[in-house]
């Protein structure tokens, strides 16, 4: 046996495995410096044996406890405040788009554009452009049936946008309250048992 | 306590479970102490170290993967921790700090120089090698599970706490703490 495998032999025996081996000993007992590593190894040993592990103050525990339950309310908190957040921009949002509608419903109906000659169909003729015929009364009828058309048009869309708002309405009530309510920063009691 | 306790504990902690949160704390706290003591030197910064560990444990119990065992995921935050904390050390002023380890049983001879000087030797070997002794020789880790906790092969961990031991031994010898031996009988 050499040093370098009487090495491995007493790492082994650090690890815990009781060596037996007559090769070792016998090695041991012409090789002075194995020996006396294998001697350190066994004070090493003895060391280890009565070394206690260090012992944490007592309060210790209970400061760690604390000190976790405040960071959980921390985190509760942070946690609050981005759903407030969330929830207005949400609110925002909706109430935007309340008033978007609602201001489309008070635009004026496009009834100038029957007065644009570019804008209008192919099929209809502004009625300057037609020749003139001894009663006018016919040519303007086209233009005019148009302008019925945006107007009714307009009422519909009218309708429908103030019936979106109302129906909108509760909803962009109720996501003003739950903001309200997450903003109204109430102190957070947790249980303490 | 096997692994289903542990994520049954850990699911109770997560609910905010103020029971839970304290035999989690109570469970692990001398180990993780321990370690932190061994590994900085320094008992009230291990004490400061431990409540940061707590933290850490607690804010990323969601991410412990409940296959595994907990201990040695709670010992390799300890072990990052505590090796940040050394790395900030060195800007700050030098700890000094005498460690006051209790004997197991009454000290007879030179046993309470024998463990004075194991501990100086412990605290000069270089943050792997000693992160690997303690883990193998006082919180009786296996070497997988220190690799585990290292987040080495085996390999090295082997080498690492080989060449520990080896360093601890050559002190020892050098202080006079080995009884010398008798001359060496001639090969046959």
């Amino acid at each position: 046996m050499n040093c370098r495998m009487a090495h491995d032999l007493l790492q082994q025996s650090l690890d815990g495995t009781p060596i037996e081996s007559p090769e070792w000993l016998a090695h041991l007992r012409h090789c002075a410096e194995c020996r006396a590593l294998a001697t350190a190894g066994q004070r090493l040993q003895e060391g280890l044996r009565v070394l206690t592990a260090p012992v944490p103050s007592p309060d210790l525990a209970e400061q760690i406890v604390e000190r976790v339950r405040l960071d959980y309310r921390r985190a509760q908190r942070r946690l609050r405040q981005r759903w407030a957040i969330g929830l207005g921009l949400a609110a925002g949002f909706l109430l935007a788009l309340a008033g978007i509608t609602r201001q489309l419903t008070l635009s004026p109906p496009p009834t100038a554009m029957a007065n644009r000659p570019s804008q209008l169909p192919k099929d209809i003729t502004p009625a300057k452009r037609q020749p003139q015929l001894p009663d006018s009364a016919p040519t303007r009828e086209p233009a005019a049936e148009l302008s019925e058309v945006f107007a009714e048009l307009s009422n519909e869309t009218a309708k429908a946008s103030e019936g979106l708002s109302e129906g909108l309405e509760p909803v962009a009530n109720s996501a003003r309250r739950a903001v309200d309510l997450f903003l109204r920063e109430l102190p957070m009691e947790t249980k303490t048992n | 306590m096997n692994n289903d306790e542990d994520a049954s504990l850990v699911r109770r902690c997560l609910r905010g479970d103020d029971e839970a949160i304290r035999q989690l704390v109570n469970r692990f706290q001398a180990e993780v102490y321990g370690l932190c003591v061994r590994l900085l030197n320094h008992r009230h910064d291990a004490e400061d170290v431990t409540q940061e560990v707590f933290l850490r444990i607690f804010r990323g119990l969601r991410g412990w993967d409940s296959r595994r065992p907990l201990k040695p995921w709670i010992l390799s935050i300890a072990v990052n921790r505590c090796r940040t904390w050394l790395s900030q050390r060195h800007r700050r002023p030098e700890a000094v700090d005498y460690l006051q380890d209790t004997l197991a049983g009454p000290p007879a001879d030179d046993t309470g120089e024998l463990v004075e000087e194991i501990h100086k030797a412990v605290a000069e070997l270089r943050l792997e090698y000693r992160t690997a002794f303690v883990l193998f020789h006082e919180q009786g880790q296996s070497y997988e599970e220190i690799a585990q906790v290292m987040n080495r092969p085996v390999g090295t961990i082997k080498t690492w706490l080989h060449r520990a031991r080896m360093e601890i031994l050559e002190r020892l010898r050098r202080r006079g703490m080995v009884p010398e031996t008798m001359k060496s009988e001639p090969e046959a």
